[in-house]
């Protein structure tokens, strides 16, 4: 223990530091503001990655039961709406080996996990130069390999979430008009 | 959407937490230190990853709390450029759309990123895409598809207006300007 930095500070000469010493504090103290990002890009992560993190944390409870805060909890119910809602790690596993023939690039193979392509515009919209790299072909193919791997997003019908949804805007601009 | 990200940042722990495991005491401050607060070019800080490493714990003399030294990861919400993203269409007004996910509401559609030709309407204050002679409209609360143009970090404004809209650390800028894109239902 003698001769280490938090004993000297106990000792009667901490009351009266010489400079070396005095020096060794400031930069101590100095230190005390550091918050140094180190690698602002670590990795990217999909969307099921984060749901599943935050469901490790509790989410599932709402924000009051488990150890989640309110602003996780807005992102989980964001999320759970999302087609990552009904992903599981096996599903992306084996998307992963069963694009491989396709040569997607890593932000487009996350895109077709977040988004879930399921038609020839969609995968224009995630595919970079898709004319050129993928033949319509290829597309369909990409399409059938995204629907028979990846499960559909938990949804109620098609029909009646623009219906209930068309209500909704009605309503609102009502609101706005007066 | 979500990037991972690494930090070292010292932690102070409070006296009256170290009652507490020494994880579960680091990791409750770093939720409140970091926990939905945008972080300048780096993003909006979304939940905790992992903890690497934890080092230190010295005592300064006059100040009655552990410092750590903790290496740890967080879940950042920073969209790449032309990722594309959906949310809910929330307001529109002259200069554009106004759309939300939920936890992030600062993006912004400008007028001239919208289909071509769109116009304003004054009377239902909805944006309405000309498509082929028919009216789309651009309904409020509905789903909205685009693409990231822009991430904007503004600085902190020294003087504000009564009236101005709150500050927004961290915006994005949206574009539906192309197939696929715009309202969910449209394709």
């Amino acid at each position: 223990m003698r001769g280490t930095p938090s004993v000297t500070m106990f000792t009667s000469k901490c009351l009266f530091p010489q400079r070396s010493e005095m020096e060794k504090r400031i930069s101590l103290t100095q230190g005390l503001e550091m918050r140094t990002c180190i690698e602002s890009n670590a990795g990217l992560l999909s969307n099921f990655e984060v749901l599943e993190l935050l469901r490790q944390r509790g989410a599932a409870k709402g924000p009051l039961g488990g150890s989640i805060t309110p602003s996780e909890y807005k992102v989980y119910e964001y999320l759970v709406e999302t087609p990552a809602g009904t992903q599981t790690k096996e599903v992306l596993q084996e998307f992963v080996k069963e694009v491989k023939s396709f040569k997607l690039m890593e932000a487009e193979r996350l895109q077709s996990v977040n988004l879930r392509p399921s038609t020839a515009v969609e995968v224009h919209l995630i595919v970079e130069d898709c004319d050129e790299r993928l033949s319509s072909e290829a597309v369909d193919a990409l399409i059938q390999t995204v629907e028979r791997v990846i499960p559909s997003p938990p949804e109620k019908p098609q029909e009646e979430v623009e219906a209930g949804q068309e209500e909704d805007g009605g309503e609102e601009e009502e609101e706005d008009g007066e | 959407m979500f990037v991972l990200t690494k930090f070292k940042h010292e932690v102070r722990v409070a006296p009256q937490k170290l009652s507490l495991p020494l994880l579960e005491a680091l990791t409750g401050e770093i939720q409140t230190l970091f926990f939905d607060k945008v972080i300048k070019d780096v993003g909006l800080c979304i939940t905790l990853y992992d903890v690497r490493a934890i080092e230190g714990g010295f005592v300064f003399p006059g100040d009655g709390a552990p410092r750590f030294t903790v290496d740890f990861q967080l879940v950042m919400f920073r969209p790449f450029i032309g990722e594309v993203i959906t949310g809910k269409l929330k307001r529109c007004d002259k200069t554009g759309l106004y759309v939300s996910l939920q936890f992030f509401e600062d993006i912004h559609i400008p007028e001239h990123l919208l289909q071509q030709p769109s116009v304003f309407d004054e009377d239902e204050k909805l944006w309405i895409w000309n498509f082929n002679g028919n009216d789309m409209f651009m309904d409020l609360e509905e789903e909205v598809r685009f693409r990231v143009v822009q991430v904007k970090y503004p600085t902190i404004p020294t003087e504000q207006d009564k009236g101005a809209k709150p500050f927004a650390p961290m915006e994005i800028i949206g574009d539906i300007n192309a197939d696929g894109l715009g309202l969910v239902s449209w394709w």
